[in-house]
């Protein structure tokens, strides 16, 4: 099953000068895949995802998303499809700063039929948070929260997952175990996009492919 | 949304307790006004209403103050020949007339009251001021050492009393008329008379004439075919040391002083409430916008458009709402002090302020509270949710 098509993909804002961080780019992920995409700093790997996500309409090209134009899908049809098949990992850890580390578990399967205490119990525990689950997030180290935002993003059991920086704030031990649950969610049938700049991260993903001014090239 | 709503506003302590500040302040102040002037205008159209005589005569004299004459107890110890009376028996339209004479109490040891406040004198042979209490307790009249108080007049009821030296016992209490009348003790004419020729302490008020040819004040009533200003006009233009007014018009000239000021207060509060709308947008507007990354995840999540405009109007009615509710409370508080300094300090006529009154206007603060975050918050909330939640995460980073 091809999971997500990107075809022609081309992405540009006029800020002032006009800057086009996607120029016609195209690839496709089927299940299974593991794909990482690597380039410098403020080269456009970012929109790629958010483009991907819905979040970000396309200038040119399409995108099809389990087989689905995205293009001819309504908001809420993509909100829904956002809530119920789709994993994002921002690349700021972004969380509900008024909830504890379980309701902001808790809170995002309010959009979701998914409903797994069990999961929660389960994903706290692997990302070593169950001790913090009352805290807010600012009572939690720049690690916890980069932790709980991929554990959040693993809640629904995505079938695309896409992660942007997943493994930043992040020492070897939980790089390891983070690469390893991206890795789980491919062997279990989804794909993963992971952005990087890191050589070394990216080299453990089946497809690799570096992105720069606007062209996305395969790396062998 | 409920729940995200609910844990911004009670965990985001020190924005909520300003927002709730605000709200609670413009409340209080609404309920405050509703209060106060709502309460002395229906005091002053109860006092209208329950009067029972359309027109009082009173003597036509400097120190005569006909409204601390109707809408207080306080001593009015004003004279006029009884025989006077006899000049109005010829206007057309008095249905009936009665007169009364005002003598006092005093803070003497001769009265165990212990205030000095008015003693009125009512005819029985003429009276319909009283008339209904008499009706409804089957008695004709005060004996000579009997006295009627009024609904204000405390814990007398079933009491002996003393009165200008002599002993009293006291046979009932009227019901409330938002007047002087509530102040006020009742003897039978006679005997009011021949307590204020007896007393020590009054002496210095018969030097020209008994109190047996005085009398105090005249009420009227009119009947249905004739208007009560016309008959006052009559009498006052019979050129006799009295003049007549008409209470309905006593009544609507302080309304009148009293609605001119109570659109100064409104101008200014509605001023207040400008300023308070303004702070609140600014609040809900810069809530928004602290807060758009998390709007941007919201969205990322799964979360509609219209997820994100209700979470900001949800939040901004549990602020409005608590702010109203305690403002509402702290008004609903604040008014009975405020209502007896007003009618202390303007002896202005003041109906009791009763807790019916204090919940509807407790619920109208609340109200006026929602309506006021509801509308504040409409456009930050827009604002919110049509901004695309790529822009809100990233604000158009490229990577």
């Amino acid at each position: 099953m091809t999971i997500c098509r990107v075809d022609s993909l081309s992405k540009h804002y006029t800020m002032g000068e006009t800057v086009k961080p996607l120029d016609n780019v195209s690839f496709s992920l089927e299940a299974g895949d593991f794909v990482a995409i690597e380039g410098p700093s403020g080269i456009g790997k970012s929109t790629l995802l958010y483009t991907i996500a819905g979040l970000l309409e396309p200038s040119e090209g399409r995108i099809y998303l389990f087989e689905k134009d995205t293009a001819r899908l309504s908001e809420k049809e993509k909100t829904r499809m956002r809530a119920e098949k789709i994993g994002f990992v921002f690349q700021e850890a972004i969380l509900f700063q008024a909830l504890t580390v379980k309701e902001n578990l808790f809170f995002p399967q309010k959009f979701n039929k998914k409903k797994d205490p069990a999961q929660i119990a389960y994903l706290l525990d692997k990302f070593g948070l169950t001790d913090r689950i009352n805290f807010l997030p600012y009572q939690l180290s720049v690690g916890q929260r980069r932790r709980l935002v991929i554990a959040r993003a693993l809640l629904n059991e995505p079938m695309l997952l896409l992660a942007d920086e997943p493994t930043n704030d992040l020492n070897e031990a939980w790089i390891e175990i983070i690469m390893e649950s991206l890795a789980d969610v491919s062997k279990k049938g989804g794909a993963v996009i992971m952005v990087t700049h890191n050589a070394q991260l990216a080299m453990q993903a089946g497809k690799r492919y570096y992105l720069q001014e606007g062209k996305l090239a395969a790396i062998n | 949304m409920w729940f995200l709503a609910w844990r911004n506003s009670s965990r985001r302590k020190g924005q909520s307790v300003l927002t709730i500040g605000i709200t609670a302040l413009t409340i209080f102040t609404f309920v405050l006004i509703i209060v106060v002037f709502s309460t002395v205008q229906s005091s002053l159209q109860l006092s209208t209403n329950r009067l029972g005589a359309d027109l009082i005569v009173l003597p036509n004299k400097a120190e005569v103050d006909s409204f601390q004459t109707v809408f207080t107890a306080k001593p009015s110890n004003h004279y006029m020949k009884r025989d006077l009376l006899n000049n109005f028996a010829g206007i057309a339209g008095i249905e009936q007339m009665t007169t009364q004479f005002y003598t006092q109490t005093l803070n003497e040891s001769c009265c165990s009251v212990g205030v000095e406040m008015r003693l009125v004198g009512y005819d029985p042979e003429s009276d319909f001021i009283l008339a209904p209490w008499f009706v409804t307790q089957k008695k004709s009249s005060l004996a000579d050492d009997e006295i009627l108080v009024g609904a204000r007049v405390q814990g007398w009821l079933g009491n002996r009393t003393r009165l200008l030296g002599e002993n009293f016992t006291v046979v009932g209490q009227l019901g409330a008329t938002g007047s002087g009348m509530d102040e006020t003790t009742f003897v039978n004419i006679a005997t009011a008379r021949r307590l204020a020729a007896n007393s020590q302490y009054l002496q210095h008020l018969w030097t020209e004439n008994s109190p047996d040819e005085l009398i105090s004040s005249v009420l009227i009533k009119v009947d249905t075919k004739h208007q009560a200003i016309d008959i006052a006009k009559a009498i006052n233009k019979m050129q006799l040391p009295v003049r007549a007014y008409a209470t309905g018009d006593l009544v609507s000239s302080i309304r009148k002083q009293i609605e001119a000021i109570q659109q100064v207060v409104i101008g200014i509060w509605l001023a207040l409430l400008m300023v308070a709308a303004l702070a609140l947008i600014g609040r809900f507007t810069a809530l928004a916008r602290e807060r758009k990354k998390e709007i941007g995840l919201l969205r990322a999540i799964g979360g509609q458009k219209t997820s994100v405009f209700g979470l900001v109007i949800l939040e901004s009615g549990i602020l409005a709402g608590t702010g109203g509710l305690l403002g509402s409370v702290a008004g609903v508080l604040a008014a009975s002090p405020l209502l007896k300094l007003l009618e202390q300090s303007l002896q202005l006529p003041v109906t009791q302020w009763s807790l019916s009154s204090a919940l509807l206007c407790a619920l109208w603060g609340l109200i006026l509270a929602l309506i006021l975050g509801l509308a504040s918050s409409a456009y930050p909330a827009w604002r919110s949710s049509a901004v695309s939640p790529q822009e809100t995460l990233s604000r158009g980073e490229l990577d």
